[in-house]
């Protein structure tokens, strides 16, 4: 598993939280699919140097949102693929990486016709793509 | 016997002299928790902690610990309670050996492993005398010396004082440790709130003798928020805001820390017609320091603080 | 048990090598001199005071550094085994020892007295070693010269004891602190004042359980006083008693010294002249000497006509011998003489005389023993024969002579015979031939009372139960006459005087009682006046002269703030017949005022601090026997905590009760400012439910 989760303390997100979100980015990007094996919750607390009521916080919170579970005698795997955001949260984070794609083109000279063409090309690319995972 | 709280005490304080260092102090501890003990210098966390062990007696009330009244803890009690001091204070001509010795001979449970192992992890070699030793290679020898007993409860006076990244970190993994078994229980006072967020279930914050919190890191964490209000022109003045811990004002912004923030401060808010108002995210350490900071409305550091509410 | 052991005694080992080293040094140092001043006389020289140095287990100033050095090193060591862990961290580290801090006490305590026996005890004992090989002394030995020794090396572990309160006590250096060195000075002022060795060692352990009750209460609480048992308490507030009667006495008599009227001189006593008449010699305060005859008359000097002077009146007198007489033996208790005490020299042995290379001593068992200067060892033995066949103990030793008071020289530069008394008979004792010749007899047990001889002039003045007798070394008898032997309890100066008149002799019989003001004072004063050898013209009483009363009120007035309590002790201690005596007087009684004072005052204070009733009561005894010092030990180690603001009553109340002393409230817990975050805990944690 080429997963490392990184915590960082005194950020305004609380560890769990770090946590739970590292997880999903991974299963959004890949890294993380279905059937791979998390550590145990004692092993992850030791090793990030964590309290283990933290890490089964984070265990629990995955858990409850039906991504993750725990064998008993095996360990914890991931159970099902899952549509990362939600639509209002992805909307959220999209907006501004639309903004910087905008502004870019902008400063490059692009006209909005060449910005939505290449958009476009892009678009039926990935269409492309998941049909074909999706078979 | 599992639920009684492993540290319990009642109306604990102290005087010195006229003045009181602790103040009824109420605290309950469980075990199997990691229980921080927050509060600035001065605050009388060491005292308390000392009151705690039956090394200093209270003006008044009492507690006790592991079932045992402090003022009379039997030996027996005691060896089931490991004890780490702030500054390390060990006997100076004795070697690592023979320390190792002296601390063995007073424990029935006494693990040679687990002292070698921690001994080792700090480059300390047994012929080693305690005065050569520079202040983290202390704290590591204190620190073997704590955890080999195996106890049950461990008490830790600021034992990340004065010490270095690398020697911090294996404190905080000597904690996570002996959080295997689930009827261990650390309760421990500390200034580094990166080791707190990491390692603490509960906290308890002493606001100058007084106890003030006692509760989960995350309720704590909760109950502390910022708000940012901004305004088109000079902030208006501060209407009496409950909870209010601090407020910063600027030329066109007023910052507040509060705590308990509800509808009925977000409504008194509102009514001052600000342009914006917002929460911003706060980290733990941002809040423990809005907490304990001097209370009320201030422009800088420098600046003469005006008490509101 | 083991660990703690080995931990003590290897934390202050340098520190009890370096005071056997210093000790060693100092011991060391004495012994040479005494052996230098040895070797000096064996080679010719001169020796004075050789007796002082001879004998160094009993020599002054060798016991004066022992006792120092005992008393410094024993207070540093028990000041060092607390003061080493003073560091706050330090102690906790051994206060959360799993075990009893009894034990913890213990631990110390014994591997101090180890310590201490190692740096003041193998100096001593390698002392009393050298003082035992034969070789090395040249004076009589026996075991109990040890005691002296013995006493100093016991007076260092009650310091040890003081060492240990002084680093306890979280008390101010200037202030009350040093408190705990009161009783270790006390012993070590009664140390050498009293008699018997038994009586220093009871004080010595009453003094140390004092101590080690109050050491063991404040390490019990660390020094708190207000914690400890009462045992603990007691014994804090009696050494800070006493150090209070320490200071207020001794402020009492400098005070006393200060403002006293200096005393003039007073002195009224009966003198003869050669022509035989008896005059009056008296001195008032500042005013001239009175001569007076016994009539009243003034004596006139024969060359001025005018009333003589003193020095002019004492060309007058006449040649006379005297002696002491006392026919008590043994010395019954309430006797005190000096020289019995047993760290005085005399009370084994009395340097008699030299001998070419040789030292004469008069042992405690009455024999005259020999040592040879050069090899230091015994060479020969005196003892009286047994002139009567009778092989009673009594009679084959030597008595000690009353009238010696030269406890430092042999009789020096003459080597002539010298008269000693048996039981039953005078000796004169030749060392330098070693013979022993008989010279009076009297016949008896006890028979000697006293004798006197000015070798001079070849006088020998004996007086026995039957007669007193003038005669010279050879054995010619000038004067004897009867001698009734005084009442009991009381002893006799005999004076012989030979007047002008050739053949006459004024016999004078002065006799001294005991009395309640423990000095010896005249009773009776009378002059035989006889013709020849046994021929008594006369008997003449003399008036009963005044006795001088001093003044004392001054010194008394001050003194009046040593408590009612201690005075008595004191008096019932030293006088034989307390009540009989009337020891007590109207000074003692004044004295209640002071106790009184401090009686009221601790009460008020008391009142002041709520004690309740029971406390009252045991403060109000402590300060009825102690006093102002009481008084002073109560301001010492009473705490005053801090008052506040009952939430009920609104009254002041001490803030270390739980209750209230006025309306039994309880205190509110803290204000709150609305920033307080509380939840119930959860229950016990784990690891969650994953794992």
């Amino acid at each position: 598993m080429n997963f490392n989760i990184v915590i960082s303390t005194g950020s305004s997100t609380p560890i769990y939280r770090q946590i739970t979100e590292q997880v999903k980015h991974a299963m959004a990007t890949g890294k993380l699919t279905v059937a791979d094996q998390l550590p145990s919750v004692r092993a992850l607390a030791e090793s990030l140097v964590l309290n283990p009521n933290t890490v089964a916080r984070a265990y629990g919170d995955l858990a409850r949102e039906g991504l993750i579970e725990s064998r008993p005698g095996r360990g914890v795997f991931i159970i099902r693929k899952r549509r990362v955001f939600a639509r209002e949260e992805g909307r959220r984070r999209l907006e501004p990486l639309l903004d910087a794609l905008i502004g870019e083109a902008m400063a490059m000279d692009f006209t909005p016709e060449e910005l939505k063409e290449t958009l476009e090309k892009k678009i039926s690319q990935w269409k492309h793509q998941k049909g074909a995972e999706d078979r | 016997m599992n639920d009684a709280p492993v540290i319990q005490t009642r109306g604990l304080t102290r005087y010195y002299g006229a003045k009181a260092v602790v103040q009824d102090l109420n605290l309950e501890v469980m075990r199997g928790s990691v229980f921080a003990f927050l509060g600035r210098n001065g605050s009388g966390k060491t005292t308390a902690i000392r009151m705690l062990l039956g090394l200093l007696a209270p003006t008044r009330g009492g507690g006790s610990l592991l079932g045992c009244d402090i003022r009379a803890l039997t030996p027996a009690v005691r060896a089931r309670i490991g004890y780490l001091t702030e500054e390390h204070q060990l006997y100076g001509w004795m070697t690592v050996r023979e320390i190792g010795e002296f601390q063995a001979a007073f424990y029935p449970r006494w693990h040679p492993k687990i002292f070698t192992g921690v001994i080792g992890h700090f480059g300390l070699r047994p012929g080693l005398r305690v005065k050569e030793l520079s202040r983290g290679q202390r704290a590591g020898l204190a620190l073997a010396l704590t955890l080999a007993p195996d106890p049950e409860l461990l008490i830790l006076d600021d034992p990340a004082l004065g010490l270095d990244p690398v020697a911090r970190r294996s404190l905080v993994e000597s904690m996570i440790y002996l959080t295997r078994r689930s009827d261990r229980t650390i309760f421990f006072s500390s200034h580094n709130l990166g080791d707190v967020e990491r390692v603490a279930d509960q906290i308890a914050v002493l606001d100058y003798s007084v106890l003030r919190v006692c509760c989960s890191l995350e309720t704590f964490r909760g109950s502390v928020r910022e708000v940012l209000l901004r305004f088109a022109g000079a902030p208006p003045p501060l209407p009496p805001i409950p909870g209010l811990l601090q407020a910063f004002r600027t030329d066109h912004e007023l910052r507040l820390t509060c705590v308990h923030y509800n509808r009925e401060t977000e409504q008194a808010l509102r009514q001052l017609a600000p342009v914006s108002l917002e929460l911003p995210p706060l980290g733990l350490e941002d809040a423990f320091i809005s907490y304990l900071g001097e209370r009320g409305e201030k422009s800088f550091i420098l600046a003469e603080p005006e008490v509101e509410s | 048990m083991k660990q703690l052991l080995y931990k003590e005694w290897r934390e202050h080992f340098k520190t009890a090598l370096i005071g056997l080293a210093i000790f060693a040094l100092l011991l060391t140092l004495q012994v040479r001199s005494g052996a230098t001043q040895l070797q000096n006389f064996a080679l010719g020289g001169d020796s004075q005071s050789l007796a002082s140095w001879v004998q160094p287990l009993l020599s002054d100033a060798l016991l004066k550094e022992a006792v120092f050095f005992c008393a410094i090193f024993g207070a540093l060591l028990g000041w060092l085994q607390i003061q080493a862990e003073k560091h706050p961290d330090l102690r906790a580290f051994l206060l959360h020892r799993p075990v009893a801090r009894t034990t913890l006490l213990w631990s110390k305590l014994i591997c101090g007295a180890g310590l201490y026996a190692l740096g003041a005890g193998v100096p001593l004992a390698g002392l009393v070693i050298y003082a035992v090989t034969p070789g090395h002394v040249a004076a009589p030995f026996e075991w109990a010269m040890v005691l002296p020794g013995l006493n100093a090396f016991l007076l260092g572990l009650v310091f040890y004891a003081a060492g240990l309160l002084t680093a306890l006590r979280p008390a101010r250096w200037y202030g009350s602190r040093m408190f705990g060195l009161a009783p270790a000075l006390i012993a070590w002022g009664c140390l050498f004042e009293l008699p018997e060795f038994w009586q220093s060692l009871a004080v010595i352990g009453l003094a140390g359980a004092i101590l080690g009750v109050a050491v063991w209460g404040g390490f019990q609480t660390g020094g708190d006083y207000s914690n400890q048992a009462w045992p603990g308490r007691l014994s804090l507030s009696i050494v800070c008693a006493l150090a209070g009667i320490i200071l207020c006495g001794g402020a009492a008599v400098i005070l006393a010294k200060t403002i006293s009227p200096s005393q003039p001189e007073r002195y009224c006593y009966y003198q003869l002249t050669r022509d035989g008449g008896v005059y009056r010699v008296s001195k008032e305060g500042l005013g001239p000497v009175n001569i007076v005859d016994l009539n009243g008359h003034p004596l006139l000097d024969k060359k001025t006509g005018k009333t003589i002077r003193r020095e002019a009146f004492d060309k007058l007198r006449p040649a006379s011998i005297s002696t002491w007489v006392s026919f008590l033996r043994p010395w019954r208790d309430g006797e005190r003489n000096w020289n019995r005490w047993y760290c005085n020299r005399l009370r084994y042995y009395m340097p008699w005389q030299q001998a070419d290379k040789t030292l004469w001593y008069l042992t405690r068992a009455g024999r005259l023993a020999g040592y040879d200067a050069v090899t230091r060892r015994p060479v020969g033995v005196l003892v009286p024969d047994n002139d009567s066949g009778n092989e009673s103990l009594a009679g084959s030793r030597f008595a000690w002579p009353e009238n010696y008071s030269r406890p430092n020289d042999f009789e020096s530069y003459n080597n002539q015979p010298r008269l000693l008394a048996s039981a039953r008979s005078l000796y004169l004792v030749d060392v330098e031939n070693r013979t022993v010749k008989p010279l009076v007899s009297a016949g008896q047990e006890g028979g000697i009372g006293g004798y006197s001889a000015d070798y001079d002039q070849d006088e020998v003045l004996v007086v026995t139960r039957d007669f007193i007798r003038l005669m010279n070394l050879e054995g010619a008898t000038e004067l004897q006459i009867t001698n009734e032997p005084t009442r009991p309890g009381g002893s006799t100066t005999i004076t012989v005087s030979r007047l002008e008149t050739t053949n006459q002799f004024a016999v004078e019989l002065v006799d001294f009682q005991r009395s309640h003001q423990i000095q010896w004072v005249r009773a009776g004063n009378e002059i035989q006046w006889v013709r020849g050898v046994s021929d008594i013209m006369r008997r003449q009483q003399l008036p009963p002269l005044p006795e001088i009363q001093w003044d004392f009120s001054v010194e008394q007035g001050c003194l009046l703030i040593i408590p009612t309590a201690v005075r008595m002790s004191l008096k019932w201690i030293v006088c034989a017949n307390f009540v009989a005596d009337h020891a007590y007087d109207k000074w003692d009684a004044l004295s209640l005022i002071p106790v009184g004072f401090s009686i009221l005052m601790g009460w008020s204070l008391g009142r002041r601090l709520h004690f309740t009733l029971r406390d009252q009561a045991a403060w109000a005894g402590f300060n009825l026997i102690f006093g102002i010092p009481g008084l002073l030990a109560f301001l010492s180690v009473q705490e005053w905590p801090a008052k506040a603001i009952c939430p009920h009553c609104k009254r002041l109340r001490r803030v270390d009760r739980e209750h209230c002393e006025y309306c039994g409230g309880e205190f509110n817990p803290p204000e709150r400012n609305g920033t307080e975050i509380f939840e119930p805990l959860p229950a016990a944690g784990g690891a969650g439910t994953l794992d």
